[in-house]
């Protein structure tokens, strides 16, 4: 069965890169939404190719289905990497709203930016783990994506009470869509942990 | 659930050779047990052990027990031929006799005993319709069985077992010899076959032991490393060797 290894590890190659595209579309979104126009390009860019990307590994997990029909690990591995991969896709479109905001440096930008290093952080637990290291990623990934959610509240506190300006509105909905970017990324760890181990798991 | 074959601790030598060691495991009624493993794991040897065919092979030596329906086949007591009219087998290929469709069918019952025309007419009509084949030969139960096509051959070696009314089915490998169409309507028929038989099958197709199995046994050199439910081998096996051994990286 080489060529259906080879396939896999084509396809996983392909998760990795798609992962490491909508990592860099986050990271790169905070400094676009500070009304930095050639940073926003480079994210809407990242968001049409992994778009591309994700569609490229679809066809490819089908086409690997339809031809080996595998079982066990490959066959977890290929119906769940669709799903991971279409996460990845949405994070860089959450990546991209945040990127087309107009945010003004103020108090709530190192809050905002607080919650972005947390995802980095996740997306470095969650590429480990793609890798075959999933030791302590669920422990991991559950204490981020709970920072995360009380960050996000304390960034919604502050601005409760407060003028809900246009700008006011873009730091509220980046502090929503970076939580949602932590639970999409909880929810990859935990399917990766299904492909390793047959088992399911909720980190949340 | 309901076991109609109990194995215990059985071995089959070939002289020194061992065929199958220490297996034991419940074959449960009206379910579909696939039975895969590589060339000369001893699945075969399993399956064949069930119904004694096995002891046709010189210098076979058997350890254990095989309880059907809790009573153990190698009892002094047990007839083997009326075990296999119990357990009736259908081969790799298809090998019907050189005579006509009703009498291929017709064979085992009269060897049986049953001389009425009638009652023969009435078991070939119903073994052929069990076996899917009624209406295509209907119209020529006369005429020779080689001349059918060799799914149709294979459905009517189904008939043949079934006309004896046995318990169990067991299928040593009945597609490997098929085209993808011909295998198709063997294993609906397995399927289909259950709902009145306990049916055990040897086959070297695991999508076959996938689609069509409720239960899954998996050997290795003589030994049973892994029986399951068809759905937990499949996805989740238990064993190492047994996930490579699905996923084609061994064996």
């Amino acid at each position: 069965m080489k060529v259906l290894e080879e396939r896999l590890e084509k396809i996983k190659n392909e998760l990795l890169e798609l992962h490491r595209m909508s990592k860099n579309a986050v990271e790169l979104s905070l400094k676009a939404a500070l009304n930095d126009d050639v940073t926003r390009y480079q994210v809407e860019k990242i968001e049409k190719q992994a778009d591309v990307l994700n569609t490229d590994i679809e066809n490819d997990s089908l086409a690997a289905v339809a031809l080996f029909q595998p079982v066990a690990k490959d066959l977890r591995f290929l119906s769940t990497v669709m799903r991971l991969s279409g996460n990845y896709e949405r994070i860089t479109d959450l990546a991209l709203k945040i990127a087309r905001f107009s945010i003004s440096d103020n108090e709530f930008t190192e809050k905002l930016l607080a919650m972005q290093a947390v995802i980095l952080e996740m997306f470095d637990i969650v590429e480990r783990a793609i890798q075959g290291d999933t030791d302590r990623m669920r422990d991991e990934l559950i204490s981020r994506d709970d920072r995360l959610d009380m960050m996000k509240d304390e960034i919604i506190g502050g601005l409760l009470g407060g003028e809900l300006s246009q700008e006011n509105l873009s730091i509220l909905l980046s502090a929503i869509h970076f939580e949602r970017i932590g639970d999409i990324l909880s929810k990859n760890g935990a399917r990766i942990i299904f492909i390793n181990e047959g088992r399911r798991v909720w980190i949340k | 659930m309901d076991a109609i074959f109990d194995v215990r601790n059985l071995s089959v030598y070939y002289g020194d050779k061992i065929g199958i060691k220490d297996v034991s495991l419940q074959i449960y009624r009206n379910k579909v047990t696939a039975v895969i493993g590589p060339s000369g794991c001893g699945k075969s040897t399993f399956l064949r052990t069930l119904n004694r065919l096995v002891e046709l092979v010189e210098g076979v030596r058997i350890e254990g027990r095989v309880l059907f329906d809790g009573k153990n086949i190698f009892d002094r007591d047990v007839d083997p031929v009326e075990l296999r009219r119990r357990v009736g087998m259908v081969f790799q290929h298809p090998n019907p006799f050189p005579k006509s469709i009703f009498e291929n069918v017709a064979y085992g019952p009269k060897i049986h005993g049953i001389k009425d025309r009638e009652k023969l007419q009435e078991i070939v009509e119903d073994s052929l319709k069990k076996a899917a084949l009624w209406d295509e030969v209907k119209d020529r139960l006369s005429e020779s069985a080689l001349g059918l096509s060799g799914g149709q051959q294979q459905r009517l070696c189904i008939a043949r077992a079934i006309a004896t009314n046995p318990e169990v089915i067991l299928f040593d490998e009945p597609t490997s010899a098929l085209d993808p169409i011909a295998s198709s309507k063997i294993e609906e028929l397995m399927i289909e076959l259950k709902k009145r038989y306990t049916v055990i099958v040897v086959t070297h197709n695991i999508q076959q032991a996938a689609r069509i199995s409720d239960y899954t046994a998996f050997f290795w050199m003589g030994e049973l490393v892994e029986y399951d439910r068809t759905e937990k081998i499949f996805e989740y096996p238990e064993n190492e060797l047994t996930e490579r051994y699905i996923t084609g990286r061994v064996g």
